[in-house]
């Protein structure tokens, strides 16, 4: 816009110059009628007058050729001037648009990289995860069978006994009995006698 | 003691105190009504029915219980065993029949004291065999002992079932 201004200004300035040129010329061109008229037709004044008639007619014809010439050429520098404009402006636009849209493919590209760098990282981190779990149920699952297995282990009289006596408990008469006991009481007799001793 | 009542046994019927005390009391019911009778003039008295075990003590001991003086020296006799015969509590899994008892208590009267009394007592936990408790110990002839004891054999048993599985 600044160039159109300055194009503008030219023009003004070129036109201004050319209109004072071609009134210094009529005028130039008046006096020397003016001199030539006088010389010849020194006495009529009439005539006189139309030679200054023609000669401002001239003048003024010829600046408004001047005129009109300047703005033909104004008319076709600022179309040049515009058509140039308009091609330089698609130009920087276009190439604008096209650096931006390559950045913005390349910004594009670099955060799907990041999402799958980030996704990628995830799934390990994930995978790390579902690994260290595995193992630890693994290693509970046997420690919580091995402890149930140490319990049992303590506790097998009482089970069997449990079991023993829920199955036969009131079937086992004493005196089926008495062979089991009678050699028990004869095992520990002597630990018997001397309890009772030791009672009296 | 006279030399007649250290040789008096127990019978295997007179199994704890409760029988001991049973017996005595008896006698001395018995002793009271004869003594009583005898007072009466113009009376021949008779004995009155005794129990199965008040009979047994008399009869094993050669003791005439129509006799005050025998009658007299058995519930001395019988004093002496309540206030210090030895105890001994055996508990089983089941109640025992009278015939293991009277086994149980002729062994025990035999081989380890001649006046030895016994007190039974239920212990189902035990499942088979007794528990036998003196003042001082107890003796666990239980199957509940012989499975403790034995507790190594399952459980090598069960470790060769986890090692083939």
């Amino acid at each position: 816009m600044a160039l159109i201004d300055t194009i503008l200004f030219a023009v003004l300035i070129g036109s201004i110059i050319l209109l004072v040129i071609a009134f210094v010329w009529s005028l130039f061109l008046q006096r020397s009628h003016k001199h030539t008229v006088q010389h010849t037709f020194e006495t009529d004044a009439a005539a006189q007058a139309i030679l200054q008639k023609k000669l401002h007619a001239e003048g003024r014809d010829e600046v408004q050729k001047a005129v009109n010439d300047n703005v033909a050429f104004i008319q076709q520098d600022m179309r040049r001037t515009t058509s140039e404009l308009n091609g330089y402006m698609q130009q920087e636009i276009t190439r604008t648009l096209n650096d931006e849209l390559k950045k913005y493919g390349e910004s594009s590209d670099q955060v799907n990289q990041l999402a799958l760098d980030a996704i990628a990282k995830t799934q390990a981190v994930l995978e790390a995860q579902h690994l260290q779990l595995t193992e630890q149920l693994t290693k509970q699952i046997a420690g919580e069978k091995e402890r149930l297995l140490t319990r049992f282990e303590d506790s097998m009289t009482e089970v069997v006994s449990h079991y023993v006596t829920i199955a036969i408990g009131n079937q086992i008469d004493v005196k089926d009995q008495l062979d089991f006991i009678i050699g028990e009481l004869k095992e520990n007799k002597q630990a018997i006698i001397e309890d009772l001793r030791s009672d009296i | 003691m006279t030399s007649k009542l250290n040789t008096v046994r127990l019978p295997a019927g007179i199994i704890g105190r409760a029988d001991v005390a049973r017996t005595l009391r008896e006698l001395q019911i018995l002793d009271e009504l004869m003594a009583q009778a005898a007072l009466l003039v113009d009376t021949v008295p008779t004995l009155p029915r005794v129990s199965q075990l008040t009979r047994e003590l008399a009869d094993i001991n050669a003791f005439e219980i129509a006799l005050a003086a025998d009658r007299a020296r058995l519930i001395v006799f019988l004093e002496k065993i309540k206030k210090s015969a030895p105890v001994l509590h055996m508990s089983f899994a089941s109640e025992p029949s009278l015939e293991a008892t009277m086994t149980i208590i002729e062994w025990l009267r035999l081989e380890i004291n001649s006046y030895a009394l016994l007190q039974i007592g239920l212990q189902p936990s035990i499942v088979a065999g007794c528990m036998l408790r003196t003042a001082n110990k107890v003796f666990d002839f239980s199957m509940h002992r012989r499975l403790e004891d034995s507790k190594s054999v399952l459980r090598e048993s069960i470790g060769a079932l986890r090692t083939t599985s």
